[in-house]
């Protein structure tokens, strides 16, 4: 334990001067313990490498705005022509809300959007079932991704395998099943916002709005840059 | 809003993962990366992992040692690059049917292949996380991501400070151990 200590002091940069010249000049005199400072610096680099991969999950490119108006000659049109243009206009509008209804969450466009999944790492082959199962979610076929997941004795964390379950089953429209996994999340997870916060827009979805504040009003405000948005939405529901 | 970043404070933002930072780089370079990629056959799922993927290699560099020595280009105009690369390599693996370019579109100052092969270590080191137990990944993520204190770690998890190290010894030899496997 003693020895570790000495490498973590070291790498993290907490020893004195002189400290650090002695513990340099042993280095050189003992490749063992030099090559150890390299494993024990891998190691930590990899526990931020995981750190950061994970709070990159939160954030998406924004969309592309719609900017201004493309500047179009404005041309002189006779009544006639403008009335033609109305007709097509309501025709296309009704068509439109028949076709399309409209959801009632569009105050959330891109609030809540699709879980990006995880990097997959196909050469890491004791878990190779869970990332070729994540290959076929970060496709979109959350059916087969679903189909793997649930065959897979992944030793992967529990709690990872329930998220994207959950996310899965809510892309391919079972809300409850949705639900269920991610409720599964235990405060314990680091997981555990994330899902929460999935459990918000799934109540959204439900029209479950008291439900869904209820929820949000447990996460920490600082925990997604839309909170305040949803919480303004919730509140005028 | 936007916040204008210096070099230097973008590097140590990122380095200690500092969510405006990141927030900084998805604002003003993403979009960048997501026109890249959809006018050269990719979707804007495609453009978020590429742009995923070349944050954490960035990421990595940073932290590496490596972004350093590279100075001369502006960190956003290297993430970009990172990114680009990234795409080119999607390309050329995969079956789009966009031909991949010839290397010397890169930029020189990467080393296109060395990057690949540190990100598959460390992102294969990073996964070791997930085959520990919850409390131990939290653990060595609050001491070495968060960089928070022993004695904070341990009023968190409820631990004497005593306690919290010695898990912390044992989480970090279980991960050792794991990497050896």
């Amino acid at each position: 334990m003693e020895n570790i200590e000495r490498i973590e002091k070291y790498i993290i940069g907490a020893m004195s001067d002189e400290e650090k010249i002695a513990f340099e000049q042993e280095m050189k005199n003992d490749p063992i313990l030099h090559q150890e400072v390299e494993e024990v610096r891998d190691l930590i680099l990899g526990v931020q490498v995981k750190g950061f991969s994970e709070d990159l999950q939160n954030y998406r490119i924004p969309e592309e705005k719609s900017g201004e108006q493309p500047t179009t000659k404005v041309r002189r049109l006779n009544i006639q022509k403008w009335s033609a243009i109305a007709a097509s206009l309501v025709i296309i509008l009704m068509a439109g809300y028949w076709l399309f209804p409209k959801s009632g969450t569009s105050d959330l466009d891109g609030v809540f959007y699709t879980d990006p999944g995880l990097p997959t790492q196909m050469s890491e082959n004791r878990e190779y079932n869970f990332y070729d199962a994540m290959v076929d979610y970060k496709r979109g076929d959350y059916a087969e991704a679903l189909r793997k997941w649930d065959n897979t004795n992944s030793t992967i964390g529990n709690d990872t395998l329930s998220f994207y379950k959950g996310m899965a089953e809510m892309y391919t429209g079972s809300l409850e099943k949705a639900q269920s996994m991610l409720e599964a999340i235990t405060s314990e997870s680091d997981l555990y916002l994330k899902a929460q916060w999935r459990l918000v827009e799934i109540n959204i979805k439900q029209k479950n709005y008291d439900q869904a504040k209820k929820i949000l009003q447990d996460i920490p405000q600082d925990f997604h840059e839309d909170y305040d948005k949803v919480l303004d939405y919730l509140n005028k529901k | 809003m936007i916040e204008l970043y210096s070099n230097e404070s973008l590097i140590s933002g990122i380095s200690s993962g500092d969510r405006k930072a990141i927030n900084y780089l998805y604002q003003n370079v993403g979009p960048q990366v997501m026109s890249f990629v959809k006018n050269n056959g990719g979707s804007g799922e495609e453009a978020n992992d590429i742009f995923q993927e070349g944050m954490v290699s960035l990421f990595i560099n940073i932290k590496k040692g490596t972004y350093e020595s590279t100075k001369s280009t502006k960190l956003t105009t290297y993430l970009f690059q990172i990114c680009k690369y990234k795409w080119y390599d999607t390309l050329k693996g995969g079956n789009k049917k966009y031909g991949a370019p010839i290397e010397s579109d890169f930029d020189s100052e990467i080393d296109i292949h060395k990057n690949l092969e540190r990100e598959e270590k460390y992102n294969q080191l990073a996964a070791l996380l997930d085959k520990l137990d919850q409390s131990c990944k939290k653990l060595l993520n609050l001491f070495y991501y968060q960089q928070k204190k022993m004695e904070e770690i341990g009023e968190m998890l409820g631990l004497d400070t005593k306690s919290a190290k010695n898990a912390k010894y044992r989480c970090m030899q279980k991960l050792k151990s794991l990497a050896k496997q």
